[in-house]
């Protein structure tokens, strides 16, 4: 395990030194920051009067950039255990406000029905550092364990993802729906614009609905010929990339305000990657160039990156048996940790994991959340025996 | 050295915080940066050090004073110290350590460095995790020094550890407690002493410090090499004999050269440095004459090349017979013209030519009046007048002198004191006002540099602490918060607003608990923030009010049946139209639009007499009482302006189209502002600052002194302004050298251009198909940005002002009404007289389609006026419109109703008149028949200029009011997006640019006729010219001033020239033929001492204006040199007199 992820982190490692860094000092790393929920009572005149509404941000600082994520969603009781993403539920609030849509830009939908009335099972921040920070977001559907991985590394100004789906039951369709308002928040300030998505293979204009293959419009970049930064206007454009299936299909529908881009997957499909751009600053004859210049690049690191965040990856079951036992041989631990230990003990017999197999997603989410509590424990056990010793 | 090469790694680290791991980390080490940016005053008991330097990591709370612990030990020790805060999240009553994870993942980063010492300040190990604990206490354990100051552990601290023989450094005062850890040590300390405000506080902090430096020495193991003690015999000495105090040393001197030092003192008195000394191998004494009776410390350093090598305390105290008893004031407080008196009283036998001067002194000790008087035992009467330069904070002292040569006293043998408060309410002057009061033994520091850092005011419920009076800042007491709280039958709780008793005994008793806040000096009472500012409930004492209400406002009971459609034979039966519908949502629901109008207007009006019962109690308490509320209030949310600007003494909305109602119907003297600080950024800041000063705001407001996390404060934790402040407080520097005060002295300019606000309009455009019009609100934006666009200037006028006959005609030659839709018969015919008088109207969509209590017309009220007809409301046609030939609009919100009688139409909508111009009488009115806000904004690249030059032609009538200035762009075109702001003051004319978001740009300034330009930013004399150019930077307001001749060199005075210690002299300012009124700056040094007691702000004309130079009796005797800066031309003029 431990050498599958030595291997993958080298890859990842070689694949950063080859690529052009925007800053010049060359990658120096990825900060993560997980806010705490917050809890709000929607308005008395909405539609969700007085109820609890609940929003947790994650914040991605690489090197150029800071992208945030956002889940939101109204988590009232009067929903009798479900919850309702009141305008989506995987939002981007920035780097900058416009773009991908701050209260909703990703929807994953499961046999036609939309993951987000599920509640959100976990939003951890599952690895942070030098090489790269990791956010996950996983629902425990009726369909399927969703998780929704974003990854960010350094010397890249893209937020990377990972969607996983573990099928409960038989999945029949896969579907994704993307929303942008690209640059510029057009209606809401009564402007207008004039919207564009650029793919690899053809150029969408505002009022289009155009359908086509995900092979052939594998990237796309969404801007705003009137806002434009060398207008002087708007924030910048907005990008994403998928690795293709064989028989995807996209559509794309840039109204006049938001603009919706729905990916149908195939319905055996249990991984997608894609790269999410915000290009905040940028102007669009910028984004398109870094965008088409980059992408077969961002491509096949999708296609080979290993994105097991690496206390999955480096958890030695053996290294933490011999943990519990050592805590077990010391009388302090034994007297002031007996609880926990008991805890340890128990998890450890019951949760090797079978090898040669990645876990599922409901199994590292378990996993992840096991091995959290040990890293507390075995500091619990140090602080405990040096206690002691005093 | 060290310190400099953090400090500097410091700001690379922020510098390069984008390339680095978080932009949320550069921002964290901004708030735990303790730099050494803001000195106090201390003693440098071990700074420079013979000893290593010590690194120290501080665990505290982050609020308040608590981290500025940390640059205290660092000013006094050798010490390189980093902290982490534990807080409180903002807006919430949660606490983590400050950054959440990031916040946890820098001190984890900290950890894994070399600490000599962590000290936990306040706070203990509790939320720490068992990782960050164990990397506090494993280095502990391998010999690092672990401080608690006010907390322990007993985990680490075990009783089988602890030192029972305390060594010597610790042993002395005692410091605390102390322990091995492992190979480490520790020191258990109490928590701090609290410590008020009072003559020599920082003294006695200074020995606390001194305690605190010993704790973390020694548990580092850097305690010095040598020790020595200090022998002052019985600690116990007369006045007047010699006290002989002995050193003795031994152990190591790690430096060359040593020598002692000894310094004697006491809190609030005198410090004697005695003369230092070669360091001899043996004991050897110092003798110290006479000190006036009290508390002391013989403070002794051995001092080498090498720094500091050892020091030590100890205390002694002096008595005397006679004695100063006190000193009794008559009143602890007075306004100025009142009197300071009391008794000073002697005990004991006072010699035969002993005196007793009772003095004033400011708190920099500067001895302002006196009276001296043969000493005799007993009390001793005293009286002063209190002048109006007296400072906020008077120690009237009681002294006992012997042997005194002439005037000057030698000796004095004890004294006494008492604080005299003098109410000053700092009004009249452009103001800046805090957030709350620091807290805390440092609490003065914070003050001092909250004082030194612009602020003014503060504000915060109870009352002042005395440190305010300290440094001259007046109070707003946060007395109440007004809500609407309700029982489930709907009453109001804990009274009803109309229950007059129970609110006069509440007020009263308010009112009562607010005294010393009075004598303080009160700028504005606040009735909170946030507030609910209409109300009304279900109690007897509510339908009674409302009865009394619709009595005063119809008149009589048919009108009001007529309005309502309703049958009342008495008004008895007048109440609400469904039982319990306390917000007549029956009757909004039923189209009974009066009914409904008439329960809102209520409940603001209601709102307004609630404030006013509690006004009224404070202005039985404080004469010049101004009562009010702040950061609530909207423009079009039920709150009738018109009525709160009348009945309340100040209102401080959050910023909103309220500010300009304000700006433009408050009297001058009304005290109005915002609440800002909601980013850290200063460009965002700065845009909020300048937004204030050009809506004539007469104070900027700042929430809060201190703050980490989702927003920031004035002050850094290390008391330092934080970086975007400092950048705010240079790029406002300007306003506090004058153009704050002098724009208060100015008029704001309208170009005869007045807007209507109407109370009922902001109803009306919430019924039936108003709301598909867009908001009221959005109407008069989308107005003030053509008016602003455009480079004209507005003020508003009301409904309320026509009623009373207060609307001054003359004064305007355009009124327009932005969905103007409901107006009584009144104010209808004001404006029918307006036009037929010659003014114009312009009005957008449904202009008096209502009357004044919403009910809907069979015919608009003004379309005689606008010469057109209506066939009935209906729901607004959006859609391509053309205003004017080859002119093509996408999307216009067009009333489709409107059809033309006598007036002109121009352009059209499917066949609906879209600008229909009408003669009426001697003027004009002109409808613009879609609404204001749908019209493409004039100030973004892409509306086209066919647009402007429309309004323009419509606002500037072809062309015969053009704007007062016309800005240019570098392409000679309209400069866009652009706020021209003009005040008048004599003939001279201060003239702000100001763009509140967008690109820099340079634009070129057109002026009717040459003027002399200065940019009051640089100072620089742009030349007399008609044009000039002028850097346009987004949120920072560019000001000029516009004056006809040069501006001339002021007369500056001071008579006498040579003017005694001890006596007020007058200095005086004009400037011969000015034009208007000028600001200077007012600075006096003494030699090359600036003399921080005279910096203030003169506003002077022609007329010579005077003020008051008050020479201290121990002020320094020579020449002063006294210096009057310009605010436009920044010239100095300078007088010297000679100080005897």
């Amino acid at each position: 395990m431990l050498g599958r992820y030595v291997v993958a982190t080298l890859a990842l490692i070689m694949l950063m030194a080859v690529c052009p860094c925007p800053a010049d000092d060359g990658p120096t790393g990825v900060g993560l920051s997980l806010g705490p929920a917050k809890e709000r009572r929607l308005s008395p005149d909405g539609d969700h009067p007085n109820h609890m509404h609940r929003e947790q941000v994650a914040t991605f600082s690489l090197s150029e950039r800071s992208y945030r994520i956002a889940w939101k969603a109204c988590v009232d009781p009067a929903h009798e255990g479900r919850v309702v993403p009141i305008e989506g539920y995987i939002g981007m609030p920035g780097p900058s406000s416009a773009n991908w849509y701050h209260s909703g830009f990703l929807f994953i939908r499961l046999n036609g029905h939309d993951i987000g009335t599920t509640p959100l099972s976990s939003m951890m921040a599952v690895e942070s550092g030098p090489e790269r920070a990791i956010l996950d977001l996983v629902w425990r559907d009726e369909a399927a364990n969703v998780r929704a991985r974003f990854v960010g590394l350094p010397g890249y100004d893209c937020l990377l993802c990972e969607i996983a789906i573990e099928p409960v039951t038989e999945i029949t369709s896969v579907g994704l729906e993307l929303r942008c308002y690209p640059s510029y928040f057009t209606a809401w300030n009564r402007r207008d614009g004039a919207r564009r998505i650029q793919t690899p293979s053809r150029l969408v204009e505002q009022g289009d609905d155009v359908t086509g293959s995900l092979a052939e419009n594998w990237w796309a970049v969404y801007y705003d010929d009137i806002f434009d930064v060398a207008k002087g206007e708007g924030a910048g454009p907005c990008s994403m990339l998928i690795v293709p299936p064989e028989d995807g299909e996209i559509r794309f529908a840039p109204g006049g305000y938001a603009v919706t881009t729905n990916i149908t997957l195939p319905a055996d499909t249990t991984r997608v990657r894609m790269a999410f751009w915000d290009h905040n600053g940028v102007t669009n004859a910028d984004a398109l160039a870094e965008v088409s210049r980059r992408a077969d690049e961002v491509r096949a690191l999708l296609e080979d990156a290993d994105f097991t965040p690496a206390p999955v990856a480096g958890f030695d079951i053996a290294e933490a048996r011999a943990e519990v036992q050592r805590a077990l041989a010391s009388e302090a631990a034994r007297e002031a940790l007996a609880e926990q230990i008991g805890q340890m003990q128990a998890w450890l017999e019951a949760a090797e994991p079978a090898r040669g197999e990645a876990p599922g997603v409901a199994a590292e989410e378990e996993l992840l959340r096991s091995i959290d509590i040990y890293n507390s424990f075995k500091w619990d056990v140090k602080l405990v025996e040096l206690l002691h010793e005093l | 050295m060290s310190r400099l090469i953090a400090t500097l790694t410091m700001i690379a680290l922020i510098a390069a915080a984008p390339c680095l791991l978080a932009q949320d980390r550069a921002e964290l080490e901004v708030d735990h940066a303790m730099t050494l940016d803001y000195p106090t005053p201390h003693t440098d008991w071990a700074q420079p050090y013979a000893g290593e330097p010590t690194r120290v990591l501080l665990f505290c709370d982050g609020r308040g004073t608590n981290p500025r612990v940390g640059v205290e030990l660092m000013q006094r020790f050798d010490v390189e110290l980093e902290a982490v805060f534990w807080a409180r999240i903002v807006d919430s009553p949660d606490t983590h350590w400050h950054g959440g994870e990031v916040g946890e993942q820098r001190m984890l980063d900290l950890l894994e460095q070399d600490w000599d010492c962590f000290l936990f300040y306040g706070i203990g190990m509790d939320n720490m995790s068992s990782e960050q604990q164990y990397k506090v206490l494993k280095p502990v354990t391998e010999g690092a020094g672990l401080v608690f100051v006010g907390v322990g552990d007993d985990r680490v601290l075990k009783d089988a550890n602890q030192i029972a023989d305390l060594p010597p450094i610790l042993a002395r005062g005692p410091v605390g407690e102390a322990w091995t850890v492992g190979q480490g040590r520790a020191v258990r300390m109490p928590w701090r002493p609290e410590i008020d405000y009072y003559e020599g506080w920082e003294v006695d902090y200074d020995y606390w410090a001194e305690q605190l430096g010993r704790a973390v020495l020694w548990a580092a193991g850097h305690e010095p090499q040598a020790t020595m003690t200090l022998d002052v015999g019985p600690a116990h000495f007369d006045w007047n004999v010699t006290k002989n105090i002995t050193l003795d040393h031994a152990g190591t001197i790690v430096g060359d050269n040593p020598r002692a030092r000894l310094r004697v003192r006491r809190a609030g008195g005198p410090s004697i440095d005695l003369q230092e000394r070669p360091l001899q191998p043996r004991a050897f004494t110092w003798q110290v004459g006479s000190l006036p009776a009290g508390d002391y410390h013989a403070d002794a350093w051995i001092v080498s090349d090498a720094g500091v090598e050892t020091w030590t305390s100890t205390p002694f105290t002096v008595t005397s017979d006679p004695r100063v008893g006190g000193v009794l004031l008559d009143s602890d407080w007075g306004e100025v013209g009142d009197r300071i008196s009391g008794r000073a009283i002697v005990e004991g036998a006072p010699g035969p030519d002993d005196r007793l001067r009772v003095g004033l002194f400011d708190r920099r000790g500067r001895l302002l009046a006196q009276q001296t008087t043969p000493a005799a035992a007993g009390e001793t009467r005293f009286q002063f007048g209190i002048e109006p330069w007296m400072p906020m904070l008077v120690r009237v002292d009681a002294a006992l002198f012997r042997n005194p040569p002439g005037d000057e006293p030698a000796s004095v043998i004890d004294s006494a004191y008492a604080y005299c408060r003098v109410t000053q309410r700092h009004r009249g002057r452009f103001n800046f006002l805090i957030w709350d009061t620091p807290s805390g033994t440092l609490a003065p520091y914070a003050e001092q540099s909250l004082a030194e850092h612009s602020v003014t005011l503060q504000l915060k419920s109870g009352n002042p602490p005395l440190m305010l009076s300290a440094f001259d800042i007046a109070w707003v007491p946060y007395t109440t918060r007004i809500m609407t709280p309700k029982t489930e039958d709907g009453i109001m709780e804990p009274f009803c607003w109309n229950d007059e008793a129970a609110v006069q005994a509440h007020v009263q008793a308010k009112a009562e608990d607010y005294i010393p806040a009075r004598q303080h000096g009160v700028f504005v009472w606040s009735l909170g923030d946030e507030v609910t500012t209409t109300g009304s409930c279900l109690s007897p004492y509510c339908a009674e009010a409302y009865r009394g209400y619709l009595q005063e406002v119809y008149g009589d009971l048919d009108a009001l049946n007529a309005s309502w459609g309703t049958d009342f034979t008495d008004w008895a039966q007048v109440g609400l139209s469904r039982e319990g519908d306390n917000e007549e949502a029956n009757s909004l629901a039923e189209g009974n639009y009066p009914r409904w109008f008439d329960r809102q207007a209520f409940q603001s009006w209601n709102f307004v007499q609630f404030c006013r019962a509690y006004a009224e109690a404070y202005s039985a308490i404080d004469p010049l009482a101004r009562t009010g509320f702040e950061g609530a209030g909207r423009f079009s949310a039920g709150d009738d302006l018109d009525l709160i600007i009348r009945s309340n003494g100040f209102w401080s909305p959050y910023p909103g189209v309220a500010d300009e109602v304000i700006r433009s119907i408050a009297p001058r003297d009304f005290p109005r502002s915002n609440w800002m600080g909601y980013t850290k950024d200063a460009d965002s800041l700065l845009a909020k600052y300048w937004r204030m000063v050009t809506r004539g705001c007469d104070a900027v407001w700042w929430w809060r002194w201190d703050c980490i996390g989702r927003f920031h404060g004035w002050l850094a934790p290390d008391l330092r302004p934080f970086p975007a402040v400092a950048e705010i407080l240079e790029d406002t520097q300007f306003v506090r050298d004058g153009l704050g005060d002098l724009l208060l002295h100015s008029e704001m300019l309208d170009d005869g251009i007045a807007m209507l606000y109407s109370y009922p309009s902001t109803f009306a455009c919430e019924v039936e198909d108003g709301p598909g019009y867009g908001s009221y609100e959005s109407a008069h934006v989308a107005f003030h940005n053509i008016v602003r666009d455009l480079g004209y200037q507005f003020r508003y006028v009301t409904d309320r002002m026509m009623r009373l006959g207060e609307f001054e005609a003359d004064r305007y030659r355009l009124l327009i009404l932005p969905r103007i839709e409901a107006l009584g018969p009144e104010e209808a015919q004001v404006i029918r007289d307006f036009v037929a008088g010659g003014g114009v109207v312009i009005a957008d969509v449904r202009p008096a389609i209502y009357d004044g209590h919403c009910k809907p017309l069979a015919q608009g009220l003004l379309d005689e006026v606008f010469g057109i007809s209506t066939s009935g409301r209906a729901a607004a046609a959006v859609g391509p419109a053309e205003p004017a030939d080859g002119m093509t609009l996408e999307s216009l919100a067009v009333d489709p109703t409107v059809t033309v009688t006598t007036g002109v139409a121009r352009g059209e909508a499917d066949g609906v008149p879209l600008i229909i111009t009408n003669r009426f009488g001697d003027g004009a009115a002109v409808l613009l028949n879609f609404t204001a806000a749908s019209l493409p904004p004039l100030g973004v690249a892409d509306t086209p200029a066919a647009v402007a030059d429309l309004m323009l032609d419509l606002i500037g009538r072809a062309g015969e009011h053009p704007p007062a200035m016309r800005l240019r762009t570098a392409d000679g075109d309209r400069l866009r997006n652009i706020e021209v702001t003009r005040w008048q003051d004599g003939d001279i004319q201060i003239v702000s640019l100001f763009r509140q978001s967008g690109s820099r740009e340079t634009a070129t300034v057109v002026l009717p006729a040459a003027r002399h330009v200065y940019d009051l930013r640089t100072g620089e004399h742009l030349g007399e010219t008609a044009r000039f150019q002028a850097e346009v930077v987004p949120c920072r307001a560019g000001f000029f001033a516009l004056t006809g001749l040069p501006v001339a060199t002021p007369d500056l005075r001071v008579e006498p020239a040579s003017p005694a210690r001890g006596t007020v002299a007058t200095a005086s300012i004009s400037v011969a033929g000015a034009e208007g009124l000028h600001a200077f700056k007012v600075t006096a040094r003494a030699g090359d001492a600036p003399l921080d007691w005279l910096d203030q702000v003169v506003i002077a004309g022609a007329e010579p204006v005077e003020f008051a130079v008050p020479l201290a009796y121990n002020d320094p005797a020579g020449e002063y040199t006294i210096t009057a800066r310009e605010l436009f031309s920044r010239g100095d003029t300078s007088t010297t007199v000679n100080v005897q």
